[in-house]
């Protein structure tokens, strides 16, 4: 406030008030049609620091209070025309979240005058005649709860956008790390997948790849809890996963890992409830394995065959203790799949009942041969939890084996002899726009007989071009991806960077040959940048929760060699294969 | 929902009850119960009186297993309920605890 919005008399009261008041105390608005009782009161409230202002009627009051937004308010109880109660109304609706307080002076002593001040929205009453040091007293009261009532608005306002905050951000991450797991899943033509997350980060996961003999392998897994904590371990699970799977490895090695990944990373109470299926590519055999999953059921054409937990979930012990491997099951194309998370079995219906209990029994008694049984589970399901919140992940795949086998791609012994190769340099504002192998090479007929490659090759692309693009041409560091904050500011500047119009150039060339039984693809990719730290291998393993510095580690991995040179400006990764 | 512990002298070991859903709610209560007691005594969860139990309580149940000597561990789970044995039984706990 100015030394122009206090009115002359409150200022000199302020300047030779006998009390002397430390500060102004705010604005007071008199609502009192009897001008001397406003006078009175006016010079009284100057003299405690207030700044007045004055009003004989209810109606000026409202426009005062609406123009002044004062502290506190003193109210006349009769007045001609709107009445000192129904002003108070007025005035609590208009100062809606804010706590105005409204003090009554009223001759009135009688008990049902006071209930209906209050019920009007007064906070308090001072009975004319009035001496100074109630007054006084009366205020202090009132500024105290005013106080608090704003120390607690303020915080609630703090929380509110710090609720928002959060959940935008764990949207923004939820969405990236989606990403980094399922991206690298195969699309599956006829197969059905139903998620419906608890939280917004899931605790299930379903992954799926082929192995190189065209098998396809399916992960459907479940960790301990849900939230942020729960999927924090699936990063190192898929990348374990699709791998492995693509080198071909076996389903006890592969579990093997998994399970001493899990073990090294989680802590002693989280773990991975897993189902892990693998079918070969000519749809005749499935193997399983389960550890600790709800039943997964296989429906043949003379009837069900459950594929029941056999042993520990992942992450639990150090090594997998020893069990029996189920028997592999045979299978005809006209055969389905169906497994499930727990979300789906303990799933409550408005009376606390399992859905594993009351509804899902059915579902299953009546799946006949060859029967999509997907719609009916998800509309059974619907309607047993009508009305009810859902409190844990919910994961659902159904596979029909003739449909997973019939995408299946043929074994590589297609791949043609001779060789090609293949550039892209991509510009300024174009930098990001790379196309995905498969949109580039297929139309040209290039990836013929490279299909179960080509996996493993997109990988490589685009992981090296990353790379190219954010350290090379962008200049980012990924060390900023260190905190969850970095994590995000990480994302929001490249996003920046590339939008302020940056300059460069990343040029990628491809070359296949090929001599029958083997094949061999050369990838270098050149960017116009000075070169950039992370190219480096990491020296020791690193968390496998770490957020950045895995894609490197990846290409290594599926590559038969990856060069650095320039600095990191230009790379060469040689990946091949013979069957 | 509780948990509450006793001492049954007649078989030397240390008996935490459940009461009610036995989920993450309970993770502090589940926690104080056992973290005073030296690891070389036996333990026995009575889920008699749990209505449910979920994946955060299996954690939980592996904690107090860890804290009773891991593999040496002498932790019994009895009095399960249908609900709450079938969700032991997939998980297979019957490896890591003896369920009565």
């Amino acid at each position: 406030m100015t030394s122009a919005d206090v009115s002359p008399e409150s200022r000199a009261a302020v300047q030779s008030g006998p009390m002397t008041p430390q500060l102004q105390r705010g604005t007071a608005l008199i609502v009192d049609d009897e001008p001397a009782n406003c006078r009175l009161l006016s010079r009284m409230l100057a003299r405690e620091g207030f700044r007045t202002i004055e009003t004989l009627s209810g109606e000026q009051g409202l426009e005062l209070f609406e123009s002044e937004r004062p502290d506190i308010v003193f109210m006349d109880v009769m007045m001609p025309n709107l009445n000192g109660l129904e002003t108070t109304e007025r005035i609590k609706q208009l100062a809606g979240m804010d706590f105005v307080p409204v003090i009554f002076l009223t001759a009135l002593r009688d008990e049902e005058a006071m209930i209906r001040c209050t019920a009007a929205g007064g906070d308090d009453f001072l009975s004319k005649p009035f001496s100074f040091g109630v007054l006084k007293s009366r205020i202090q009261a009132m500024e105290r709860v005013r106080d608090l009532h704003r120390a607690v608005a303020a915080k609630q306002r703090q929380l509110s956008e710090r609720i928002a905050r959060d959940q935008e951000e764990q949207a923004l991450a939820e969405r990236l790390f989606s990403r980094a797991i399922t991206n690298r899943n195969l699309s599956l033509e006829g197969c059905g997948l139903v998620q419906r997350p608890a939280a917004i980060f899931n605790g299930d996961l379903v992954l799926t790849q082929r192995l190189p003999d065209g098998a396809l392998r399916l992960l459907v897994g479940d960790f301990t809890g849900h939230g942020l904590a729960a999927a924090i371990g699936a990063l190192p699970v898929a990348d374990i996963f699709h791998v492995m799977t693509r080198k071909g490895s076996d389903e006890a090695h592969l579990l093997a890992e998994l399970n001493r990944k899990l073990y090294q990373v989680l802590p002693a109470d989280r773990f991975m409830a897993a189902c892990l299926i693998t079918i070969s590519a000519r749809g005749d055999e499935l193997r399983w394995w389960n550890g600790g999953m709800p039943s997964a059921w296989l429906r043949t054409s003379s009837g069900l065959i459950e594929l029941e937990s056999h042993t520990l979930p992942l992450g639990i012990l150090s090594e997998l203790p020893e069990s029996q491997v189920p028997s592999p099951q045979q299978l005809a194309h006209t055969d389905r799949l169906l497994l499930f998370t727990d979300g789906l079995i303990e799933a409550v219906d408005i009376d606390g009942r399992m859905f594993g209990n009351h509804g899902f029994s059915s579902v299953l008694r009546n799946w006949s041969a060859a029967e999509d049984v997907l719609p009916r589970l998800v509309e059974a399901l619907d309607a047993h939890c009508l009305g009810c919140e859902q409190c844990d992940d919910i994961a659902i795949v159904e596979i029909p084996i003739g449909a997973a086998c019939e995408s299946a791609p043929q074994a590589r012994a297609r791949a043609p002899r001779g060789g090609w190769q293949w550039s892209l340099t991509l510009k300024d504002q174009c930098l990001d726009k790379l196309p995905t192998l498969e949109s580039a090479l297929r139309p040209l007929g290039l990836l013929d007989g490279l299909e179960s490659e080509l996996g493993a090759l997109e990988t490589i692309v685009t992981e090296l071009y990353t790379n190219a693009l954010e350290h090379g041409v962008l200049k980012l560091s990924s060390r900023m991806k260190c905190t969850p904050d970095g994590f995000e500011a990480y994302y929001q500047e490249r996003a920046r960077r590339l939008g302020a119009g940056c300059c460069g150039e990343i040029t990628i060339a491809i070359a296949y040959d090929s001599h029958g039984e083997s094949g061999q693809v050369r990838i270098e990719i050149t960017d116009s940048g000075e070169g950039f730290p992370e190219h480096k291998a990491p020296e020791t393993e690193r968390d496998a929760a770490c957020p950045w510095g895995r894609g490197i580690k990846l290409v290594h991995e599926l590559c038969e060699s990856v060069n650095f040179r320039r600095n990191g400006a230009q790379v060469e990764a040689i990946y091949s294969w013979s069957s | 929902m509780s948990v509450s512990r006793h001492f049954d002298e007649e078989h030397a070991e240390v008996v935490i009850t459940i009461d009610g859903r036995f989920d993450f709610s309970l993770h502090k209560l589940f926690r104080d119960a056992y973290r005073d007691i030296e690891s070389e005594k036996g333990f026995r969860v009575d889920l008699s009186r749990a209505t449910y139990l979920d994946s955060s309580a299996l954690g939980m149940l592996l904690l107090l297993r860890e804290h009773a000597g891991g593999e040496q561990a002498r932790v019994c789970i009895s009095g399960c309920g249908e609900d709450v044995l079938r969700v032991l039984k997939i998980a297979n706990f019957h490896r890591l605890f003896t369920i009565e």
